[in-house]
């Protein structure tokens, strides 16, 4: 119950940050604007709306993701309202819960409202360029739901594994770079295996590997071919799309736990 | 009854990066602090008083020895050691940090609120406490606020309803009155007073020795992370159970007399003439020389020494 009181403060301090506020106008108004930017492939519209927004919401919810969750524990420490909260009878596991908590409010708050955007567009562009061809909106919708949810699926991991690292950090820098880079290699890793198959060095294709096999694959949690072809399919399934997810923010809430346990704060 | 607090040899040391140094910010520490006892806890600045107390409400972990609340373990360096005896015992701590940091999105009432929940309590008993707190800190009129307008003072009556907000055994106030002005810190030292004689147990961090003078039972000095004077507050302000003798006047023959007995004579401005008595002076024999010469005794008082005196002569000693 402490983690949900934790997490809820967690969320209203959150969404009053200036940064997280900026990043979700600067999103809204990519996604607004992107039937705009369809004179620049006329006879591809809605696909361009499509590409423009799934990566408009990918990325600045990425960046709402380790902002979020990598600020909470630095900024608290800094401020130094963590004495009081852990003078508090609780757990620090429940400190921590709460927190990640707070971040997953915000996050699904913020990729919800993009979400809502996008779905507005692509009605309005679905009444627009109506001919035979063209799926029905419901078709269209149900991909760019699973789009979305899926996209909240990689920031539920990428914010798990910001947030180990903000535990052992005293600024809010670290675990905002370390977010960044973990979502790069997160979305190159099927290169990682390529570059491990034609590594001339086995030690070097053993430690490529190992990334590969560690590593979060980001791109599975990237619905853009169906997207824009509208095949509702998700070739790794939802469900094991969502354990896969579950069990990495795990392991990310593990090394959180275990950095923090006994940590000096 | 088990002491309220018990610090075993308590030892925090920070090292550098690499391990080439070593601080020790608290120095094989013991204390015990009986129930309903208001302790007083000095030290200059950077003594490790903030550390003790940070160890004792489990936000940092010593490098070795322990700390008992109430006779149960609370907090020990083992890395296994459960964090269940910890959180339990947590919910009898009432604390307010040096200068009290909030979330400054909050109202006051708000801050009391998410505190008091995080203690479990719930609905109309939270509703009550909140305004119980507030009632006893004075800050009714303020509640609706915002923590981020609050002044200093303000913001320290928060941080005590918030350490009072679960009816807690045992009080850690860290600095309690540093920036109030002189009212506000009068009614913090009378709320301290009232809380001593409702059976709390108070464990108070402060450099207002004047404060601590007249507030404290028991008295720890530390400095450099080491326990430098430690006792009842009398037996350390009654400098070696001496006394004072004053007179309204003192003949050359027994100033002679008594100068030679290792006695140090000191005239007061109100003209009455002090005769301090040497460390371990039998005061009946002075008495006796005084009575011979049919000098005028205006009293015997036992030589007291200001908590700040001592505070002072303390730190030095043992720098010296």
């Amino acid at each position: 119950m402490n983690s949900l009181v934790i997490g809820l403060n967690a969320y209203r301090e959150s969404i009053r940050r200036k940064t997280l506020i900026a990043f979700l106008l600067f999103a809204m108004l990519v996604i607004g604007s992107s039937t705009f930017l369809t004179v620049l492939s006329p006879g591809e519209e809605v696909k361009m709306v499509k590409d423009v927004c799934l990566s408009c919401i990918s990325f600045f919810g990425m960046l709402i993701a380790v902002f979020s969750a990598g600020a909470l524990i630095p900024s608290e420490v800094d401020n130094r309202t963590i004495h009081t909260i852990l003078s508090k009878p609780m757990k620090r596991i429940t400190y921590l819960t709460g927190k990640y908590l707070g971040a997953q409010f915000t996050i699904l708050l913020n990729v919800g409202l993009m979400a809502v955007l996008f779905l507005i567009l692509l009605y309005l562009q679905s009444r627009r360029y109506v001919d035979e061809t063209t799926p029905s909106f419901s078709v269209t919708a149900l991909v760019a739901s699973k789009a979305m949810m899926l996209v909240y699926f990689e920031l539920l991991v990428l914010s798990a594994l910001a947030f180990a690292v903000s535990t052992m950090s005293t600024s809010a820098t670290l675990p905002v770079i370390a977010g960044i880079f973990i979502y790069i290699v997160g979305h190159s890793v099927n290169y990682l295996k390529n570059l491990s198959e034609h590594s001339s060095s086995e030690l070097m294709s053993l430690i490529i590997r190992l990334f590969y096999l560690i590593l979060p694959n980001f791109s599975n949690f990237y619905l853009r071919n169906q997207l824009i072809q509208n095949d509702p399919y998700v070739p790794q399934g939802i469900i094991k799309l969502f354990i896969y997810a579950v069990l990495y923010a795990g392991f990310g809430m593990l090394i959180a736990y275990i950095l923090f346990r006994k940590k000096d704060v | 009854m088990p002491p309220a607090i018990e610090i075993n040899n308590l030892t925090k040391t920070y090292r550098s990066l690499f391990g080439l140094r070593t601080v020790n910010a608290v120095d094989s520490l013991n204390l015990t602090v009986e129930e309903g006892e208001v302790f007083g806890f000095l030290g200059p600045n950077g003594a490790g008083k903030t550390t003790t107390i940070k160890i004792l409400l489990g936000i940092l972990y010593p490098s070795s020895g322990d700390c008992r609340l109430f006779g149960e373990l609370f907090t020990s360096n083992s890395a296994f050691a459960p964090e269940t005896a910890n959180s339990k015992l947590k919910a009898k701590i009432g604390y307010l940090p040096e200068g009290p940091y909030f979330p400054e999105f909050l109202t006051g009432r708000e801050v009391l609120s998410f505190y008091g929940k995080l203690y479990g309590l719930r609905g109309d008993l939270l509703k009550k406490r909140i305004d119980d707190v507030l009632d006893i800190v004075g800050m009714e009129y303020a509640a609706g606020r915002l923590v981020q307008h609050y002044s200093k003072g303000m913001r320290q009556r928060i941080g005590l309803a918030q350490a009072l907000l679960s009816d807690q055994k045992l009080m850690i106030l860290d600095e309690p009155t540093v920036g109030l002005d002189p009212i506000a810190r009068r009614e913090i030292r009378d709320l301290m007073i009232k809380l001593r004689n409702l059976g709390k147990t108070l464990f108070v961090c402060s450099h207002e020795l004047s404060e601590v003078e007249m507030i404290c039972d028991k008295i720890a000095i530390i400095n450099r992370g080491k326990l430098i004077r430690y006792g009842k507050l009398l037996d350390l302000i009654l400098h070696d159970r001496a006394v004072e003798i004053d007179v309204a006047a003192l003949a050359e023959t027994v100033w002679k007399k008594l100068e030679s007995g290792g006695c140090a004579m000191e005239r007061a401005e109100t003209g009455l003439i002090s005769i301090r008595l040497p460390a371990g002076g039998n005061v009946y024999e002075v008495m006796d020389v005084l009575r011979a010469d049919s000098t005028e005794i205006v009293g015997i008082r036992p030589k007291k020494e200001s908590l700040e005196d001592l505070f002072i002569r303390s730190v030095k000693e043992e720098v010296a």
